[in-house]
């Protein structure tokens, strides 16, 4: 036979017949091109197969949802108690959080001898008790990248060469050791993010703590990204995985505030 | 055989006009939908952007969808054309260039080995030729049998055969670094 190479995706996938895959198996031997050609096919499946699930960013279909939904009179208590639930979040401290807060402004205020970033409450910054029994909702991870966000986007455009770890005062292990005061083994939460594919687009971990998101125990990872590994930071991400078994559970993105839209999106594209 | 059925009962809530069966279909499909065109597209901003159109084609869609396709499939090829119409828009230069000029990105030192691996191949998967870059999704990654496949694509199944191949091969290629990719296709249907 010639080169049978419309069988080929069936052999690599294990579906021919047996007298076919018999009759490939016998060609192959003979033909090193063959060989050479489903030895990459084989690679190939292998590497799609490894390919982590990604998880989807929350809000992503929040607005198509809406619009399934005929129209309901606004619920502002609801938004009141997220607001407020987000700044006591944020006391609440998860402790090497908000030392990375109290950092950045610090940082912000020295390379720039201006008044401090964007406006935060006073209560922002009191250092609170560290509250394992935190417990977070998706609105509220939004909350928290769209505070990292803000706050890293500024200084990050203010550090000398846009690398946050350079800016005085804020060096990643400062920030992680933060986190090991507040009583998280950082080390331990830092591979469990691993393990649930926090690391898996090259960015820069900022903080580690440990809190409950909808009830379940869970490891928090925030760090800094760009739209690809390499490219510079543009964005906040907040991991979270189960402390149980290191998946992920929920994952929430926010850029830096002033950071203009992908050159790929069209304006546009927006959903309303 | 469970899972259709779920997918058939919101359906039909949804025709008679339960305002939560679109949520609960969305919430059902939005993870492989959105990997779909992660994958497909290699951005989460165009990820995002594609999973919203596929979702809002899908609800103006839903009301005459009659049940003739599984809804799977139905909505996997709502989300495939969604990533053409983005990767249309873009009309990027050939990613092949693009690479070219790209930063070598350092792996951190502690996340070296899967991490690299995850990104390179995605980054290798981009610079495969779109119709190729389908079905090595749609099979490869999120494991779809080869007659679904022929349904979302609307090719026949000796085609589907015929693209993964030469897509797994392209892709292998482009992993180890050997200039062996074919041709980028044009958009007309390639074989």
């Amino acid at each position: 036979m010639t080169h049978p190479t419309d069988l080929f995706a069936d052999f690599v996938d294990g579906t021919l017949p047996a007298d076919q895959r018999q009759a490939v198996s016998a060609h192959l031997e003979s033909c090193s091109t063959c060989r050479a050609e489903v030895a990459l096919a084989l690679e190939a499946r292998e590497a799609l197969a490894a390919l982590p699930e990604e998880p989807i960013p929350l809000g992503t279909t929040r607005d198509v949802v809406r619009r399934a939904k005929p129209p309901r009179r606004t619920a502002s208590p609801r938004v009141y108690r997220v607001a407020a639930l987000a700044a006591a979040a944020s006391i609440i401290a998860f402790g090497g959080f908000l030392a990375l807060r109290e950092t950045n402004r610090e940082s912000v205020t020295a390379l720039s001898g201006e008044a401090a970033a964007p406006a935060s409450s006073p209560a922002d910054l009191e250092p609170g008790p560290f509250d394992r029994d935190g417990d977070y909702d998706s609105s509220e991870l939004v909350a928290l990248a769209g505070k990292t966000a803000k706050h890293s986007g500024a200084a990050e455009r203010k550090a000398p060469s846009g690398d946050l770890t350079a800016a005085p005062g804020t060096t990643a292990n400062k920030q992680l050791a933060a986190g090991e005061a507040a009583g998280v083994d950082v080390g331990k939460a830092t591979r469990c993010l691993k393990k649930g594919g926090a690391f898996g687009h090259g960015g820069q971990l900022i903080g580690v703590f440990e809190a409950k998101y909808q009830g379940k125990p869970a490891v928090f990872g925030v760090l800094l990204e760009g739209p690809e590994a390499g490219a510079a930071h543009d964005r906040a991400v907040v991991w979270v995985v189960s402390r149980s078994n290191c998946e992920v559970i929920a994952f929430a993105q926010q850029k830096f505030p002033g950071v203009s839209p992908s050159p790929s999106v069209p304006a546009s594209s927006a959903i309303p | 055989m469970g899972e259709q059925a779920a997918d058939g009962e919101l359906v039909r809530r949804f025709a008679a006009g339960d305002p939560a069966a679109f949520e609960q279909l969305v919430s059902r499909h939005e993870k492989r939908v959105y990997n779909l065109c992660y994958r497909m597209l290699g951005s989460r901003e165009d990820a995002r952007d594609a999973t919203q159109e596929a979702f809002l084609a899908a609800l103006r869609a839903l009301p005459s969808f009659r049940g003739d396709a599984a809804l799977t499939t139905w909505l996997h090829r709502i989300a495939v054309n969604a990533c053409f119409d983005v990767l249309r828009r873009q009309k990027r230069a050939p990613l092949a260039e693009l690479a070219e000029d790209a930063e070598p990105w350092p792996p951190s030192p502690d996340h070296a080995e899967s991490a690299a691996t995850a990104v390179d191949v995605q980054r290798a998967l981009a610079r495969v030729p779109e119709d190729f870059r389908a079905v090595l999704v749609l099979h490869d990654v999120q494991d779809l049998p080869y007659e679904q496949i022929g349904a979302i694509l609307g090719i026949r199944v000796g085609t589907v055969k015929s693209r993964l191949h030469r897509g797994r091969v392209a892709l292998a290629g482009l992993l180890r670094g050997t200039p062996g990719a074919p041709a980028p296709s044009e958009g007309t249907v390639t074989t």
